[in-house]
């Protein structure tokens, strides 16, 4: 089951001596990448990094999101989540000082951008993992102290971890209870794309795409092309990373009834506009965060190709109202994290996650996604919730003994 | 939950949508919504397409009417009567109305509109152009301050209901009351109202709760719903027997024999420095790689199924 992940430093290598020099020693750098600040290398494949703005979710995600990629969230319910993983995108953005571009129909992205959450710029992080560190340790000395006395091989097995975070701080943290304070944003390069001010009400259809697509289309066109974010032409002058933010791409605001309807009138308007999409990034130096409401959209062939055309997808489920809300094993985290599609890039594997049973949760200070990890059950029918049956024929017999081993401190066998 | 949306007191702006059914219709609920409205002495606007003029007056126009603007859909939407001008349903033309009766009254007032229903609409005119509407409270240049829309959920696909649901910062849906309830109401019921609300800041309240609409369009809320569902009795488990109550034999240990079983060391308890080397991964320690032969028989049940760990 477990591919071997590490194998691929191999394509990097023989990318740097394409360029033969005199000795065959070379210092293995990076020279031939470009240096924008906020960005750095993979470690895997020698792509060029942005961070999501997440720092957990591009841990999950290989490291952070390549340069010229697109990454999906599909929405939960409610939107509250993944308009939350947007916006982090974009606050990132400001902070790395990149050009940003925020595109919606429904809400104005200028309050889009008053909304964003505020960078904690001093070094909280820092202090927490010292703390867990510290808890850890604590925790390591409290075992020693009662160490285990039979099953004691067990004693230097490592506790599951469930902070997912690389070994070095790439992306900030933001505070969603903050907002961000007008001056930090005013300077950025920042444009705006608000759907109705573009099109008039009246949405119509040319050659089976909305119109609301082709207008996004153009307008990051012209971005790119003015801009000088296309990588096609140098430029002398300092390159810099466009960051784009789609919000609640598909929806009905957009002019789209895929999310209406079984068999919608165009249902190639969404991939098409994806696959223009796709080929304007990978020209250019910008990457892009698209959420779509899936959870809306009635034909999953659609949503199938819509995965399909998207270079990273990440589904979001909240629990927020839902049934699943109550049960035990998901009362410290608000929501399920389910990673779909992670990118192949000069690369014939993925970086493959560990574990694909993630959750997250929303601190009063940031968002975080940890590995599900199931606590020590030590009540007294665990498994036998769903054998009730045998949970009775057996209850005679545990009278004797069973019943007694397991609460009571006071005896001693 | 339900009537602090009504007055409005907690986040009532925005598109407020009310899903009934057929059991229970919620023309009521709505009319409670107008009635609040008008006793605030604010602007409200009713694109009414179901009912007449007089019936959704009654009730409602005891002198505080001034406020209320009657746009009719009802009696000759289509033109087949009178040679006058049909009606409109287009989305620019129902802007178009609220911002003429403005006008009129020459006042920078916030507007409530009422769609009476959505389903009618969603009948004539794409959804699109429906959606585009309801986004109108969220503009900041908008008069139209709050939207409440009655919809018959029953007559639309779900995607359909879906997407007009996404757009709405209030979703109330109601459903009629289980039969079987055992609870002596003072005044029965009228349906279950389910109301689900979506803050600004992402936060999603959610609430059920038993309503009765009373002739003055007030709102009377049963708090018996939620009563009746904490009085669901939990098994006790408080009832079970101590088996270590009486015995013929000691169970307990004093200290000194607690000393002396401890002092025992059984077989197979190796001592700390043994523990210690055991526990050092070794360079050389082997790792057991086990690779699965055809002939090999697995029991795909699991073995340890009987153990109750």
């Amino acid at each position: 089951m477990a591919i071997p992940v590490q194998s691929m430093t191999g394509i990097s290598n023989a990318r740097l001596n394409v360029e033969m020099n005199t000795t065959s020693f070379q210092k293995k750098s990076r020279s031939k990448l470009l240096s924008i600040p906020g960005t750095r290398p993979s470690f895997q494949n020698g792509q060029l990094l942005v961070s999501t703005g997440t720092t957990s979710l591009d841990y999950v995600i290989g490291g952070g999101l390549a340069v010229g990629t697109l990454l999906l969230i599909e929405e939960d319910v409610f939107d509250s989540y993944s308009h939350m993983l947007l916006k982090y995108f974009l606050a990132e953005g400001i902070v790395c000082s990149h050009s940003f571009l925020i595109a919606s129909a429904g809400e104005h992205p200028d309050d889009i951008l008053q909304g964003l959450p505020a960078p904690v710029l001093d070094d909280v992080p820092k202090d927490e993992i010292g703390k867990i560190n510290q808890r850890r340790e604590n925790d390591v000395s409290e075992e020693s102290q009662d160490s285990m006395k039979i099953a004691w091989r067990y004693q230097n097995q490592p506790k599951v971890q469930t902070v997912l975070a690389a070994s070095s701080r790439f992306g900030h943290y933001y505070d969603a209870s903050k907002q961000m304070s007008a001056e930090t944003f005013e300077s950025a390069e920042y444009y705006p794309f608000y759907l109705p001010a573009e099109v008039h009400l009246k949405y119509s259809v040319s050659s089976n795409i909305h119109i609301g697509y082709i207008k996004l289309l153009r307008f990051i066109q012209g971005v790119i092309h003015k801009e000088g974010f296309d990588r096609a032409c140098p430029q002398s002058k300092t390159r810099n990373i466009l960051r784009i933010g789609i919000h609640s791409l598909g929806s009905v605001l957009w002019g789209d009834d895929i999310c209406c309807k079984d068999d919608p009138l165009y249902a190639y308007s969404l991939t098409k506009f994806l696959y223009g999409l796709r080929g304007l990034l990978r020209t250019s130096l910008s990457v892009c965060m698209v959420t779509v409401p899936s959870h809306l959209i009635q034909n999953k062939a659609i949503m199938g190709r819509v995965t399909n055309l998207c270079d990273t997808v990440i589904g979001i489920k909240s629990f927020n109202g839902s049934e699943k809300d109550a049960n035990d094993l998901y009362k410290d985290y608000h929501g399920l994290v389910c990673v779909k599609k992670i990118p192949y890039l000069n690369s014939l594997i993925c970086e493959l996650p560990d574990t694909r049973d993630l959750a997250f949760k929303l601190k009063r200070k940031q968002f975080t996604i940890e590995r599900l990890h199931l606590p020590p059950d030590l009540s007294d029918t665990v498994s036998r919730l769903n054998k009730q049956d045998l949970a009775e024929s057996s209850k005679l017999l545990r009278m004797g003994c069973g019943a007694a081993a397991t609460g009571k401190k006071h005896l001693d066998f | 939950m339900l009537s602090e949306v009504i007055t409005g007191s907690e986040g009532g702006e925005g598109f407020v949508l009310i899903k009934d059914c057929v059991q229970c219709g919620g023309r009521g609920l709505l009319k409670s919504f107008i009635k609040a409205a008008l006793l605030r002495n604010e602007t409200v606007h009713v694109f009414e397409f179901e009912i007449s003029q007089e019936e959704m007056y009654s009730g409602l126009t005891d002198g505080t009417s001034s406020s209320l603007v009657f746009h009719n859909g009802y009696t000759d939407p289509l033109n087949w009567i009178s040679n006058e001008k049909p009606f409109d349903f287009s989305i620019q033309s129902i802007k178009s109305q609220i911002d003429q009766s403005k006008d009129k009254e020459s006042e920078a007032k916030n507007v409530i509109l009422v769609l009476d229903s959505l389903s009618w609409l969603l009948h004539h005119i794409p959804i699109t152009d429906v959606c585009q509407l309801l986004q109108e409270p969220k503009r900041k240049e908008s008069t139209v301050k709050r939207i409440i829309a009655l919809m018959h959920s029953e007559l639309h696909d779900q995607g359909i209901v879906g997407s007009v649901s996404h757009m709405a910062n209030t979703v109330v849906t109601l459903s009629p009351i289980p039969e079987f309830t055992t609870v002596n109401w003072e005044v029965d019921p009228y349906a279950i109202g389910e109301t689900v609300q979506r803050k600004k800041s992402g936060k999603v309240n959610r609430e059920e709760e038993c309503y009765t609409v009373q002739k003055d369009f007030s709102l009377i809320i049963h708090h018996d719903l939620h009563n009746r569902k904490q009085a669901i009795p939990k098994p006790d488990n408080t009832a079970q027997v101590d088996p270590a109550a009486n015995l013929t034999f000691n169970l307990r240990l004093s200290e000194e024999e607690r000393h002396a079983k401890e002092r025992l060391s059984l077989p197979f308890t190796f001592s700390e420095k043994k523990k210690h080397s055991i526990l050092q991964p070794r360079p050389g320690g082997g790792k057991i790689v086990y690779e699965p032969d055809a002939q090999d028989d697995f029991d795909e049940e699991d073995p340890d199924d009987d153990l109750d760990v």
